[in-house]
């Protein structure tokens, strides 16, 4: 009888460790996971009126998959235009 | 040693230092040059004003306090540029990286430390990252030890204003060349807008045509050198970048999304080509070889 009741209590314990257990490692998840979506939430604001989480988008408001067509300059001076050097800062 | 400016200085243009580099203004009226400058000479005051890190002054200065603290809009929109430049380059181009710049003797004014020879001694950090900064509306959170340099982008963000700001109160056309980043906005001369991509004279160069509208940036580890040091840094590290390109000019619409990607692609070195790719760039590696791609022109 004894031996019983002893084997029932142990028996218990064990349940109540196993589900205390569950339910700290429940708590640190969900900790682990605000953490994780607050280093996410910065707002990051864009004057173009594109939306913020539009990465596609730039601060003229032109996609970035549209990409300017250069040419080469012959050299001549027809455009009058006196041009400037993009070289390191 | 910053940009050399050799483009002769005709009607149509204006030209002076500030930021310890070069500014030059073009335009499509000449009889507008005066007023052109003017209005480029109180754009960059107002943007320096706003977030130099050497000025104690300066409103980012004020407002890096560790608390959230109203900005004006100005400097809203500059915080913002950097923060979508280091999240579209998955932090590549992160603008906590002031405490690092500082430790490695880049703590004043480019023009000031020019020419040093010998680096100051050398303290190395890690950038925090950028996550570590919130921007709510116009409500910053800058984290207490947070040194934020906006340098990479703000300069940027500078030419696109200022292109932007003469077409609109001048009506004609004009192209801003801060350093190595150049924008332009209103109408072109015929041909495009000519540009001249060079690092240092004596580097290959290229004369391009720009359309209306376009941008070309172009960063170099060449350049704004101090020292063995060179200012593109690793934010990874705290490190200056290996130097895997010399030299990396993009053109886009923007000139913040052209000096984004060239940033990054020295900061990436070898890993930089799905970042560039279909983007009209044109590298240079240590050795003075020209790789041109996405569109560049021969």
């Amino acid at each position: 009888m004894k031996r019983e009741t002893g084997l029932r209590r142990t028996a218990l314990l064990t349940g109540v460790l196993v589900a205390a257990s569950a339910v700290g490692t429940a708590a640190v998840a969900a900790a682990a996971y605000a953490s994780d979506n607050s280093g996410q939430s910065t707002t990051v604001t864009d004057n173009s009126g594109s939306s913020s989480g539009d990465s596609s988008a730039d601060n003229s408001g032109t996609t970035t998959g549209d990409s300017p067509s250069l040419s080469t300059d012959s050299g001549s001076s027809d455009s009058g235009s006196s041009g400037a050097t993009s070289g390191g800062s | 040693m910053p940009l050399v400016e050799t483009l002769p200085i005709g009607a149509d243009t204006a030209q002076w230092t500030v930021w310890g580099t070069v500014a030059r203004v073009v335009i499509t009226e000449p009889s507008l040059i005066d007023d052109a400058a003017a209005l480029v000479r109180g754009e960059l005051a107002a943007i320096d004003l706003a977030c130099s890190r050497f000025r104690p002054d300066s409103e980012l200065r004020q407002a890096s306090t560790g608390r959230p603290t109203e900005i004006n809009p100005l400097l809203t929109e500059l915080v913002a540029a950097a923060l979508r430049a280091a999240r579209d380059t998955d932090g590549d181009v992160d603008p906590t990286i002031g405490a690092a710049l500082s430790g490695l003797g880049y703590d004043r004014d480019f023009a000031a430390i020019t020419g040093e020879r010998t680096a100051p001694a050398v303290r190395v950090f890690a950038a925090p990252g950028w996550r570590a900064i919130r921007l709510r509306d116009n409500r910053l959170t800058v984290p207490d030890g947070v040194q934020l340099d906006l340098g990479a982008t703000a300069k940027a963000v500078a030419a696109d204003r200022c292109a932007a700001l003469i077409s609109e109160r001048l009506g004609a056309g004009a192209m801003v060349a801060l350093g190595g980043d150049i924008a332009t906005a209103g109408p072109a001369p015929d041909g495009g807008w000519r540009v001249l991509v060079r690092d240092k004279p004596g580097d290959p160069d290229q004369a391009v045509r720009l359309p209306a509208g376009a941008a070309v940036a172009t960063s170099s580890t060449a350049s704004r050198t101090w020292g063995h040091l060179h200012h593109i840094l690793d934010p990874r590290t705290g490190l200056p970048a290996p130097t895997v390109w010399r030299t990396v000019s993009v053109a886009a619409y923007s000139c913040l999304r052209a000096n984004t990607l060239s940033t990054a692609a020295v900061v990436r070195g070898h890993r930089q080509g799905g970042l560039l790719r279909g983007v009209p760039s044109r590298l240079v590696t240590p050795g003075l070889d020209v790789v041109r791609q996405g569109g560049w022109p021969a």
